[in-house]
């Protein structure tokens, strides 16, 4: 049965924060060093702000996915899971604890790696303070699914938006992401930004010309791809009642635009900002017209993906192509061209939104 | 058996469903009414799922009072099953059956009275609303309850099913457990003999027969 609680309770947690774990895994791996580990642990050990700042860092992981977990006991799908309450208190924490231990892997590894370095340094109050705390987070965590068992749910009510009484087609994939996914945005949009916001830095010292630019742009495009995963999974399944409807090829256009280019707008706002002058405007439109076409040729990937190719092959192989033709000096506009045919051929299929 | 009194169920929308004492004996019971009417609210709260105002007991034991020991004699199978879709019919019934108590002999007997065979080895993703309604009703006959509570149970199954399962409800019957039964269907009455026949409308419960 533990199998059972994982793949209800451990995968979807991942799955729902995905960004945000990519996002530790690429800080702690990419960007630091095993080296630059153990400084910080050992820092983590000598200081008694920085020791605080870690178990803060521990509740605050905790207080959010005791929230995610708490808020899925309340979806109309898990309330089967009500009759978990006709367990015994032991069979109850031994279920819990296995769920708990996988959701919090992470800082668990990290507490036994600060262990291991209070170990080799002979200070151990702090692992030993870290390890009591850790216990008591678990206590407070199975307290409140024990009680939040024994209640009642509380009813689902839908209340009538006032502010936007009605949303429009285009907007609801950033609704759907906003209400199910926030995690996904602010990760995407995070490396996203910071990346793109390194390209510029290094431009402006003068030393690239535009390409260097429009290789940025592509990167930042690449980083989106969960995102455009998430948007054919979202259009195939959650609007395929709007399949049936007779929606001409400029609408469906329309509406696709819509949603792709207001997820990325802050990516084009930062191109505006960072090209502000008058001379500049036609780079700001030929690298606009570029990020947007490489988003729309993704999406275009993924919809084909999903019907008959490898996308793995495709999508490296689309990277390094356009990575080529940005280093050849082929026309942005002519790049652009060809995610823009992509997008196109995507959105065409009677069988797409 | 069952007893409900000063019962209120409101909501921030202005829907509310109230009434003064219901008592109901063992045996099967009806709750007819229009869409809307409040009859899933009524049972939902019956269940333990969701809170309510006023009291509810069962052979004496109340549900606010102990409300695991309450909830572990009532069973209850919604209008409209919901179910992560990812898990698969076997994987759910073991789990039920597990919180339930109940063996392996009543699992192949429900499964068979049910008509559901290897399909249970499928996500739920992959099920026709007849098949996760099968699903809703075989975790509802799991175990030992003292009352079962079907939510509309005859809609979305195939004509086969619906006397298997009228068959299977009588035989419970026969075993000494109570139902609780909803329909907005005309014909539905002539199906069993009801100790009593419930309706709700505006708001209201009164008692139709028995």
């Amino acid at each position: 049965m533990d199998d059972f609680y994982t793949k209800s309770f451990v995968i979807p947690f991942y799955k729902a924060f995905l960004g945000f774990f990519i996002l530790v895994i690429l800080i702690s791996t990419v960007f630091m060093e095993f080296k630059q580990h153990v400084l910080l642990a050992e820092r983590v050990l000598e200081n008694d702000q920085f020791f605080l700042g870690v178990l803060g860092a521990f509740l605050t992981f905790e207080i959010f996915q005791e929230r995610y977990q708490l808020n899925q006991m309340n979806d109309l799908r898990y309330r089967v899971f009500h009759s978990l309450a006709f367990f015994s208190i032991p069979k109850l924490l031994k279920i819990q604890l296995s769920i708990w231990t996988k959701t919090h892997a992470l800082l668990l590894i990290y507490a036994v790696f600060l262990s291991y370095i209070g170990l080799q340094s002979q200070s151990l109050l702090k692992p030993i303070l870290l390890w009591f705390f850790v216990l008591g987070v678990f206590s407070l965590d199975f307290s409140l699914f024990y009680f939040k068992l024994r209640r009642p749910f509380p009813d689902k009510v839908i209340s009538k938006a006032i502010l936007f009484p009605r949303i429009p087609f285009g907007f609801w994939f950033l609704k759907h992401l906003a209400t199910n996914r926030p995690m996904l945005i602010i990760a995407v949009k995070l490396v996203s930004l910071i990346l793109l916001n390194g390209f510029f830095f290094s431009y402006e010292s003068g030393g690239y010309d535009l390409r260097w630019i429009a290789f940025g742009l592509l990167c930042a495009a690449f980083i989106h791809f969960p995102v455009w995963l998430e948007k054919v999974r979202f259009d195939a399944e959650e609007l395929s009642y709007f399949l049936n409807l007779p929606r001409f090829l400029f609408l469906k256009i329309r509406h696709q635009l819509t949603s792709i280019v207001l997820f990325i707008l802050p990516e084009l706002i930062l191109i505006g900002i960072k090209f502000n002058g008058e001379e500049l405007g036609l780079i700001v439109l030929n690298l606009s017209f570029f990020f947007v076409s490489m988003n729309l040729g993704l999406l275009g990937l993924v919809v084909f993906q999903s019907q008959h190719i490898d996308w793995t092959k495709a999508i490296i192989g689309a990277f390094f192509l356009i990575f080529l033709m940005i280093l050849f000096s082929v026309p942005f506009y002519l790049i652009a061209f060809f995610g823009l045919a992509a997008f196109i051929l995507a959105v065409k299929n009677p069988y797409r939104i | 058996m069952l007893e409900i009194s000063h019962f209120k169920k409101a909501y921030s929308t202005g829907f509310e469903l109230k009434f003064d004492s219901l008592q109901l004996p063992k045996g099967i019971h009806l709750i007819k009414g229009e869409n809307g009417s409040g009859k899933s609210t009524l049972l939902k709260a019956i269940s333990g799922i969701h809170s309510f105002e006023g009291e509810i007991s069962l052979n004496g034991i109340s549900l606010k009072l102990e409300p695991i020991r309450f909830r572990k004699m009532v069973n209850y199978s919604d209008a409209e099953p919901m179910f992560p879709d990812f898990l698969n019919l076997d994987e759910l019934i073991a789990f039920v059956a597990d919180t339930k108590g109940a063996d392996v002999a009543q699992i192949r007997h429900l499964k068979t009275e049910l008509g559901i065979g290897d399909y249970a080895k499928n996500p739920l993703a992959s099920y026709s609303s007849g098949m996760l309604k099968k699903a809703g009703l075989i975790l509802a006959f799991l175990g030992n309850p003292q009352l079962i509570i079907l939510d509309e149970p005859f809609t979305t199954i195939d004509v086969e099913t619906q006397d298997r399962l009228k068959k299977l409800v009588l035989s419970y019957v026969v075993d000494g457990k109570s139902f609780l039964i909803t329909s907005h269907l005309a014909d539905f009455e002539k199906l069993f003999e009801y100790r009593s026949i419930l309706e709700i409308a505006d708001g209201k419960l009164s008692k139709v027969y028995g």
